[in-house]
């Protein structure tokens, strides 16, 4: 028994990394996220192409390849041309990669919850004579984040268990530390075991706690605009 | 004075307004009648670009409309909807004052008051502070109104107010709208409520097929119909 607590003790020490990369990819992939939305919902078609091939590119490769090019193969090409540079540490890499691959899933997450909001509201807010920027600002934005609350809350959990990546990169989030441990001891079932229920204990109740979100806001908020719209085709049907 | 020319929209092969002209007077309250289709609400929405016309134009105080005085027209031209659109993440009072604060720079607390007063005005103060999902469609309507009154347009445009609200709800919005007309506000109002364009309207416009099949008073529409389409449209609304 003592074995596996250990096991717990040691990839618990890798949790703070795993979380604050995790919180920070998220939280970057949501700000470079909405430039990307905004640009493939715009009217600008280089704008719309840029977005959709960097959001394919970034779903069609492992996130893994993306850590190692950024983390070893770009300071390596740097450095053939002459140029000196190291990553001070390997966190900035392993952050950057993650919320540069976060940005291509929470694109399509703030696109799919911005053409939720009502148009009717939209429209209604241009006929109170705001600009594009004003509708934006005070009716789209607040209502798709709103939307998008649970799915980004889906994401961090996402990002949680796929920084376990990291670990091959060099990063000692909680799969590293669990390998680390292993390597020293040989108590190779007790490590990973150990971490796997790292992972358990943090994404359970993220994940509870999204669905219970998710539930609230179906009670809530979105559901006024479908019942009105119910109403709205009640009348259009008792019209004919 | 609002003039609309010789307006044309098209969806696709469909034209939906065919050359339709009306003109509503300072004060005066124009009603559009018609069947299902007969684009009553596009050429309605055209009022204010929210359809853009492919032929004629929209004049109003002399000034002609286009993308350019967009957002300046309308704020002279507030307009009611079918199925409220009152924003869901403000409160009533929120939506009352966005564009006061937002489009006119009202100060806050000043465009608050106002909010308050015409919340009074349609019997809702006692809603302020509450989000939209809590109210009846009624009073949903009734917030809406108070919400284009809040800019002090010019006109209001209403697009079946009344419409999506279950029947005992209908008295409460026609009757703010018969006090707005009192008070000498100018609207157009896209309606199926013949008793409303009756007491209400100065002008009645009855369309079908994408044109003004006759236009006239309430007197010469309801009581002397002279064109058969009509007299067939009022028998089967006026049961
Ligand atoms: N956005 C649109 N795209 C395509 N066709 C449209 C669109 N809006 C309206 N139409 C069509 O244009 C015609 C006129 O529609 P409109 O909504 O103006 O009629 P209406 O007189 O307001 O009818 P109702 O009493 O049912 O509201 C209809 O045939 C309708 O299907
Ligand atoms: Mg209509």
């Amino acid at each position: 028994m003592g074995v596996y607590l250990k096991g717990v003790e040691v990839a618990l020490r890798g949790l703070p990394t795993t979380l604050y990369v995790s919180l920070f990819a998220v939280a970057g992939g949501v700000v470079i996220g909405l430039l990307l939305a905004v640009m493939k919902l715009g009217k600008s078609k280089p704008a719309k192409i840029v977005s959709d091939v960097y959001i394919e590119v970034m779903r069609a490769t492992p996130m893994l390849a993306q850590a190692l090019i950024m983390a070893y193969g770009l300071p390596m090409i740097l450095q053939s041309n002459g140029v000196d540079f190291k990553w001070p540490s390997l966190v900035i890499p392993a952050i950057i990669v993650c919320a540069f691959n976060s940005a291509a899933y929470v694109a399509e997450i703030l696109r799919s919850g911005i053409q939720a909001v009502d148009p009717g509201q939209i429209e209604a807010a241009y006929s109170l004579g705001m600009s594009k920027g004003m509708v934006n600002k005070l009716v789209v934005w607040p209502q798709a984040l709103r939307i998008c609350i649970p799915a980004l809350g889906n994401e961090l959990v996402t990002m949680i268990k796929e920084t376990s990546v990291l670990g091959f990169v060099g990063v000692v989030e909680v799969i590293r530390s669990a390998q680390l441990w292993n390597a020293q001891s040989f108590e190779t079932f007790p490590a990973y075991v150990g971490a796997a229920i790292v992972y358990l204990i943090v994404c359970f109740p993220l994940s509870k706690l999204v669905g219970l979100l998710e539930k609230k806001m179906d009670e809530d908020g979105t559901n006024d605009v479908k019942n009105d719209r119910k109403l709205f085709a009640k009348a259009e049907k008792s019209d004919k | 004075m609002l003039e609309a020319k010789k307006i044309v929209k098209n969806f696709g092969a469909l034209r939906a307004v065919n050359e339709v002209s009306a003109t509503v007077s300072d004060g005066e309250v124009l009603c559009i009648i018609g069947p299902s289709g007969s684009g009553k609400s596009t050429f309605l929405r055209c009022m204010n670009h929210l359809e853009v016309p492919d032929g004629g134009t929209i004049v109003i105080d002399g000034e002609e409309v286009s993308e350019k005085n967009l957002t300046g027209v309308r704020e002279k031209m507030a307009m009611v909807f079918q199925s409220f659109n009152l924003f869901s993440n403000m409160t009533v009072l929120g939506n009352i004052t966005a564009s006061p604060i937002h489009v006119k720079k009202m100060p806050k607390a000043e465009a608050e008051k106002k909010g308050m007063e015409l919340l009074k005005l349609v019997g809702l103060e006692e809603k302020a502070h509450v989000k939209p999902r809590s109210l009846s469609g009624g009073q949903k309507q009734r917030v809406a109104i108070a919400r284009a009154l809040a800019m002090d347009p010019e006109i209001i445009l209403f697009d079946e107010p009344t419409s999506a609200l279950d029947p005992e709800m209908v008295g409460e919005v026609l009757d703010v709208m018969k006090k707005l007309a009192e008070s000498g506000m100018t609207m157009v109002v896209v309606t199926h409520e013949m008793g409303f364009a009756k007491e209400v309207a100065d002008d009645i416009i009855f369309m079908d097929a994408g044109t003004i099949v006759e236009e006239g008073s309430a007197e010469e529409i309801f009581g002397n119909p002279k064109t058969e389409r009509l007299k067939q449209f009022l028998d089967k609304v006026l049961v």
